[in-house]
């Protein structure tokens, strides 16, 4: 009696095997970017940043100097990066999320064409939340030797490095904007 | 004293010699760090007479970096080299071998990885004078940071003989990568088409023609878009001969900005075999040279309906003509409604089957499995399967069994009718299921599309045949008054039963045959003994009668697992079965396909018939009995200037799908002649009559036989 039903059955299970293996063999498009708290290195004690300048898209000079006060994420990157390009997004809302708390995210690109790169690159991106800061001799890189971009400064209110990052990170999460509250907080100075 | 001043000077001679001998080694040194570095290397040890040298550029990368291509994609930057400071330097141009896709984070870029070799072609202001080359070489290695590198590079050649040093191989290697034109791949341009697709983005369509068969699965990169880089391109069968189109989806700009834009396009197929052609792409004729994922026309619904109604008729389906016979006369006298419902559940059942069938290829489709039409008669296990399958109708016929609703699916139906209705739905799949090892006239065509296209063309198409199938029970169900003209059940009934189940046991030594060619003989003769245990099996059970219960238990329980038995031992046996097969094909004048046979038979300018068939495939036995083997096209294909080539797809075999889907098929049987006067191959129809063959091999021929004569 049982054998009768099997050949249906069968059939049945072929396809729901044949569909099940489409399921698993599907690419995931979500970006494999990293946790922050997996690629943060924290810098202890903190240390004074090196003496850098960037320009703004209206042509004015800035320094660190001019956002004290303020916790400062700080990202060096540029529009050729692929990295840099895959985590921009994140930055963009996390620049959206975490400004209440008195936090800004300073994204300085390198691109020797400046301002026309840049814009066009937020323009495609649809970037609303950061500013446009701009390092076309890449002067900033060389002043913190950084081995590669994208690379990132976690800045305490009182100016002072906390943390760095390596790589692209998923910067838009309860627990990295957690974890980055943490760290601007200045540590105070013993004696 | 003496002799220990003889043994320093003899050193140091030698360490001079060997630090010179490295000076006249053709490379600068290594410049990088661990996860990159580069150098230059010449091929040559000087610069000779001939006033040029072969030089390159040497990348070497760590695991997991990778540098760009000259046109990197989505992100990067090539590498940029700049001479200044070298001497007796006229030029120096960069070649590019054949890139990689490299798709990080959603990004798709182009370059290499691992160590790579930038050919360049240097040439001297002066000739047979020393060369000295100072690249500053700015490139950029990513991996989950971008680096941007920079090297300055110095190599000096003296003035010599040009004797090859080291690297020699390693340029050579690389040359070989560098793409050449689409020609050195046998292949051309037929016509490079945009489409608009939605608002702000395009499909560019080319459609190529000439060794397609050999395009598996081919990449292709863009230069001179606007923006963005599109992912790989699909490969879909053109709508003749072996014309094969790529298409490029996710054109980051509106067709009107691609119209007539000089674009460059670079296509790899395997390891030294890429090509590079320019193109302006012309807008596309909307009525659709390019294939529509969602659009089915209605022709080929038209063609998928007919061979779906012709099905009907294949010998393959004779087994269940019984069943239906058996069904519609047992309905005679039965009251209309019931009737129709009956028909309708049984046409339903076959619709239900072509779904399932469309859903199970789209799946494996998907997965990236090869499909096509009669594939899961490539399997020992589909094979045992309906074998055991066979003997249990044929039981069932002699009512040793009855074939019913397993208890589960009982519950639900309470009432007699529903049951009968669930018998007649299972009826209808089985049908399915035999008449998929058949391919009659049109449905080839109609696969052929199908499966070409997308999952909705797909479902579209088999039910289209579904349909066609299910023609008798419809047109039954119309008119069920019909019913009334049978004749009443009575004794002929039992007794054409009966003779139905011996056709049925036929069709199970059939498949056990073709189980011998697929699956080897130790899996044949252990199918063909549990199928016969079976039958032993229910047979004893039918006489035990209705009073030992627990006798019949056992039975009912042996019968279900003989079946699953056999149904093991098919695939276990299969092991140690493979070359039986193809050697059994490859009889007489035939020789077993590959490509090239087929382009050696060619260029010795013969004819050649390719004849691709299946020890399952019944329209291919039939053509070779009646045609192929049968004067007069025997003594014709018997000709000294015809190559006879067999490509057996009776097992999975990747090259014989891809020969098919190079012509849009996707089943057996196919024939195709080719000849001097046609390189493309003329394809015969799906079942050969002498005079398409005859007449196919004259036109091949073409003017060789009119010079001849």
């Amino acid at each position: 009696m049982m054998a009768s039903s099997l050949l249906p059955r069968r059939i049945l299970l072929a396809s729901l095997g044949a569909l099940g293996l489409l399921a698993t063999t599907r690419r995931s498009r979500a970006l494999s970017l990293d946790s922050l708290a997996d690629a943060l290195e924290r810098v202890n004690p903190p240390a004074a940043p090196p003496a850098i300048s960037f320009k703004t898209a209206s042509g004015v000079r800035q320094t660190l100097a001019d956002y004290r006060g303020k916790g400062l994420v700080l990202n060096i990157w540029a529009s050729w990066c692929g990295p840099c390009i895959a985590e921009m997004p994140s930055l963009d809302a996390l620049a959206a999320s975490i400004a209440p708390f008195g936090i800004a995210v300073l994204p300085v690109s390198i691109d020797t064409e400046g301002l026309p790169a840049v814009k066009s690159f937020y323009e495609s991106n649809r970037l609303d939340h950061l500013p446009m800061l701009l390092d076309p001799d890449g002067d900033v890189a060389h002043a913190f030797k950084l081995d590669g971009i994208p690379t990132s400064f976690i800045i305490d209110r009182g100016g002072r490095i906390t943390g760095r990052v390596e790589g692209a990170v998923q910067w838009d999460t309860k627990k990295s904007i957690a974890m980055l509250r943490n760290l601007v907080q200045p540590v105070p100075r013993s004696g | 004293m003496w002799l220990r001043r003889l043994g320093l000077a003899a050193a140091g001679m030698l360490a001079l010699f060997l630090a010179s001998a490295s000076a006249r080694a053709a490379t600068s040194g290594w410049v990088g760090d661990r996860h990159a570095s580069v150098r230059l290397i010449t091929a040559e040890r000087a610069t000779g007479s001939a006033g040029t040298v072969d030089a390159g550029l040497e990348f070497r990368l760590a695991p997991g970096w990778h540098i760009y291509w000259r046109e990197p994609g989505t992100a990067g930057l090539p590498p940029a080299i700049s001479w200044h400071g070298s001497q007796n330097l006229k030029h120096a141009d960069i070649a590019w071998p054949a890139p990689l896709r490299i798709v990080t984070d959603g990004l798709q870029t182009y370059g290499y990885v691992g160590t790579v070799v930038l050919p360049i072609a240097v040439r001297l202001e002066h000739a047979g004078a020393p060369l000295r080359l100072r690249g500053d070489v700015h490139y950029l290695a990513c991996r989950d940071i971008c680096v941007p590198f920079h090297a300055v590079l110095d190599l000096s050649l003296p003035a010599g003989i040009a004797l090859p040093g080291a690297e020699a191989g390693l340029i050579a290697a690389a040359r070989a990568r560098v793409p050449g034109d689409l020609a050195e791949l046998g292949l051309k341009l037929v016509r490079a088409e945009v489409a608009p697709s939605g608002a702000a983005q395009s499909v560019l369509v080319l459609a190529l023609e000439g060794r397609t068969a050999s395009l598996g699965r081919p990449d292709l990169f863009v230069e001179g878009l606007p923006r963005g880089a599109p992912s790989q391109p699909h490969l879909v069968p053109g709508n003749e001969g072996s014309r094969v189109m790529l298409v490029l989806r996710g054109i980051d700009a509106p067709a009107a900005e691609i119209v007539g834009r000089p674009l460059t396009f670079t296509l790899t197929e395997g390891p030294g075999r890429a090509a590079t052609f320019a193109a302006r792409p012309i807008p596309a004729n909307p009525a659709g040279s390019l294939p529509r994922p969602l659009s089915v026309p209605l022709s080929l619904l038209a063609i998928a309906f007919l061979g779906g109604l012709l099905l009907n008729v294949m010998p393959c389906v004779l087994p269940v003509l019984a069943l239906k016979l058996m069904g519609l006369a047992a309905l005679a006298g039965a009251e209309r409604g019931a009737a129709r419902r009956e028909l309708l559940a049984s046409a339903g059942g076959v619709l239900a089957s072509f779904a399932v069938l469309a859903g199970a290829l789209i799946g494996l489709k998907e997965a990236g499995a090869s499909v096509g039409w009669g594939i899961q008669f490539q399997e020992p296990w589909f094979l045992a399967a309906m074998t055991m399958v066979m003997v249990l109708f044929a039981a069932d016929l002699w009512g040793w069994i009855t074939i019913t609703v397993p208890r589960g699916l009982a519950a639900l139906a309470i009432a007699g009718h529903r049951r009968r209705h669930l018998g007649a739905f299972l009826t209808g799949a089985f049908a399915t299921l035999l008449a998929t090892s058949c391919s009659a006239p049109f449905v080839g065509t109609a696969v052929g599309f199908a499966l070409a296209r997308g999952p909705i063309p797909i479902l579209a198409i088999f039910l289209a045949m579904g349909l066609g199938l299910s023609v008798p029970y419809l047109l039954g169900a119309a008119a069920p008054g019909i019913v009334a003209f049978l004749p009443r059940p009575g004794p002929w009934m039992v007794r054409l039963a009966r003779v139905f189940g011996v056709f049925l046991l036929g069709t199970a030594l059939w498949l056990v045959l073709v189980l011998l060619q697929v699956g080897g003989g130790t899996a044949a003769l252990a199918v063909g003994l549990l199928a016969a245990l079976l039958l032993g099996t229910l047979g004893w059970r039918h006489r035990l009668g209705h009073r030992r219960g627990d006798l019949r238990r056992i039975a009912t329980a042996a019968a279900s697992g003989l079946v699953a038995a056999a149904i093991l031992a098919a695939e276990l046996g299969m092991a140690g079965a493979g070359t039986e097969a193809s050697q059994r094909q490859m009889a007489g004048a035939w020789h077993p396909f590959t490509q090239e046979a087929l382009a050696q038979g060619r260029a010795e300018g013969k004819r050649v018939l390719v004849d691709v068939t299946a020890a399952w495939c019944l329209i291919c036995q039939v053509n070779a009995a009646t045609v192929l083997d049968r004067t007069p096209v025997s003594g014709a294909l018997a000709a000294p200037g015809v190559l006879l080539l067999r490509a057996d797809w009776t097992r999975p075999d990747p090259a014989v799908t891809r020969y098919l889907q190079s012509f849009g098929r996707y089943g057996v049987p196919l024939d195709v002649v080719y000849g001097p006067a046609s390189p493309a191959g003329i394809v015969l129809p799906d079942l050969l009559t002498s005079g398409a063959v005859l007449h196919a091999l004259g036109r091949a021929a073409g003017m060789r036989e009119a010079a001849e004569r």
